[in-house]
């Protein structure tokens, strides 16, 4: 079946597609009988009447042809060339989109940030607790790490249970013990970044980044897909589920196109356990993904990065922590990864 | 019985009543379907996909359905209003409920114009 433009219309279950002038562009089988009888024809729009065809290639097509070559030319000019300015061609087939489009995560210059944390404890990465079973009072651990040189701050949600929210959430409700910016807001329009379902209702459309989180029934679930039959169950069952650059698929790293540094954050995969992972440090893309694979995550996707995103989490002892701009806390469909008391 | 549309994929199995189905929209790689009592169902399945589905599976003399563009297919039995110039198109059940949906100003003058000279009936 031929492509389709934005500009014809066909009947389903016949091969022809009209334009505007109602003139067949690619006349169908039957038509083509016909035609064998009564010689193919072609309409001239100046003339006002039906030509025959030119015999062979159309320009159309040899000009089709033409920039098909000069695309795997260049393709293969880089990949011979080894190129490290060019974007992994990876990332180019993944569609991923810039970050400048997003309201959060602007880049940082090096050397305007300065770290919280000076030097962060190196522990055993299998030091890592599990999210459940280790305390009566449900609460956010904080564990730091320094992953070849990566420090990174890690919040393991304890005995809670994972939510999606869209608007609004209040750091002083108690019952929540850990809340993170979740899907990118674009800055032209407002609109949540890609394919999103929240309580079953759509709320996002689009697939810009192949990462996914979805917690249908309270069962977390985060991967790397194109489309992913989580959105249907999402929308069936009165889920959720949001799209964010994939870092880690199955133990190895993702490559993404965003350059620059910032803070990072991200939702991570170990076995059946899940935790929070942010980066000390403005970091890129690329060394904070190699810092998670490091960390033997299964998976991770990233959450809204930067010093500006929102989040606070409760400690052990009930204290609030809380950190990002508040003036964003009113950002049209801001959303939140938060874990509650059950 | 009112004939389906029969959609199966790793989720389930959706039947659609064909005369039930007003449009169905192309969101990325996913499918809205607007049904007759203004039920919405999203299924993940391009929308070219969807074509070959119905191709298949629709009854070959049934020449109802339209793709309108790359982002639309609708059932010609639920056309209202043709509005080119404005790049709006109207369908409606005739109960009173109307469904106004945007398409390109050049594929709604080949609607109208496939009307005006009998290539849709």
């Amino acid at each position: 079946m031929e492509d389709i433009k934005d500009s014809e219309i066909r009947i389903i279950g016949k091969d022809e597609t009209f334009d505007k002038n109602t003139v067949p562009v690619n006349p169908s089988a039957e038509s083509s009988k016909d035609d064998s009888v009564l010689e193919k024809k072609s309409f001239d729009r100046e003339e006002g009447r039906y030509n025959k065809p030119k015999d062979g290639w159309s320009i159309r097509k040899l000009l089709i042809l033409f920039v098909l070559f000069v695309i795997v030319a260049n393709v293969l000019f880089y990949i011979f060339k080894g190129s490290m300015s060019q974007p992994p061609v990876e990332a180019r087939m993944n569609g991923v989109e810039e970050l400048e489009n997003a309201m959060f995560d602007p880049e940082v210059p090096e050397g305007q940030f300065e770290s919280e944390v000076s030097a962060a404890n190196t522990m055993i990465l299998d030091d890592i607790p599990v999210t459940s079973s280790t305390s009566a009072v449900p609460h956010c651990q904080e564990k730091m790490v320094e992953i070849n040189g990566i420090e990174l701050k890690l919040m393991i949600p304890m005995d809670a249970v994972p939510k999606f929210v869209v608007g609004k959430i209040d750091p002083n409700d108690a019952n929540i013990v850990l809340a993170l910016q979740a899907a990118d807001i674009r800055k032209d329009n407002g609109e949540i970044v890609g394919a999103c379902v929240y309580n079953g209702e759509v709320v996002g459309k689009g697939l810009a980044k192949k990462g996914y989180v979805s917690i249908i029934q309270g069962k977390m679930r985060i991967g790397v897909t194109d489309h992913s039959p989580l959105f249907e169950a999402a929308i069936q069952e009165g889920g959720d589920f949001f799209r964010q650059y994939p870092l880690v698929a199955d133990g190895v790293m993702i490559e993404n196109q965003p350059k620059g540094k910032a803070v990072r954050r991200a939702i991570c995969q170990r076995g059946s356990n899940f935790f929070v992972a942010e980066s000390l440090t403005p970091e890129s893309f690329h060394d904070f993904a190699q810092a998670l694979q490091d960390l033997n995550v299964d998976n991770a996707v990233y959450l809204v990065g930067s010093q500006y995103a929102l989040g606070f989490l409760r400690d052990i002892n009930n204290k609030l922590h809380e950190w990002g701009e508040s003036k964003f806390a009113k950002a049209k469909n801001i959303s939140y990864l938060v874990w509650k008391k059950e | 019985m009112t004939p389906h549309l029969t959609i199966s994929n790793t989720i389930g199995l959706y039947r659609f009543p064909i005369d039930s189905i007003v449009y169905i929209a192309a969101e990325g790689n996913y499918s809205r379907f607007k049904m007759a009592d203004d039920d919405e169902q999203v299924l993940v399945c391009q929308l070219g996909q969807l074509e070959e589905i119905m191709r298949e599976q629709l009854n070959k003399e049934d020449n109802r359905f339209l793709r309108v563009g790359r982002s639309l297919i609708i059932n010609l039995d639920y056309v209202y209003v043709i509005n080119p110039s404005k790049g709006q198109l109207i369908l409606s059940n005739g109960c009173g409920v109307r469904y106004p949906i945007t398409a390109s100003k050049d594929a709604l003058t080949a609607l109208k114009n496939a009307y005006d000279n009998g290539v849709i009936k």
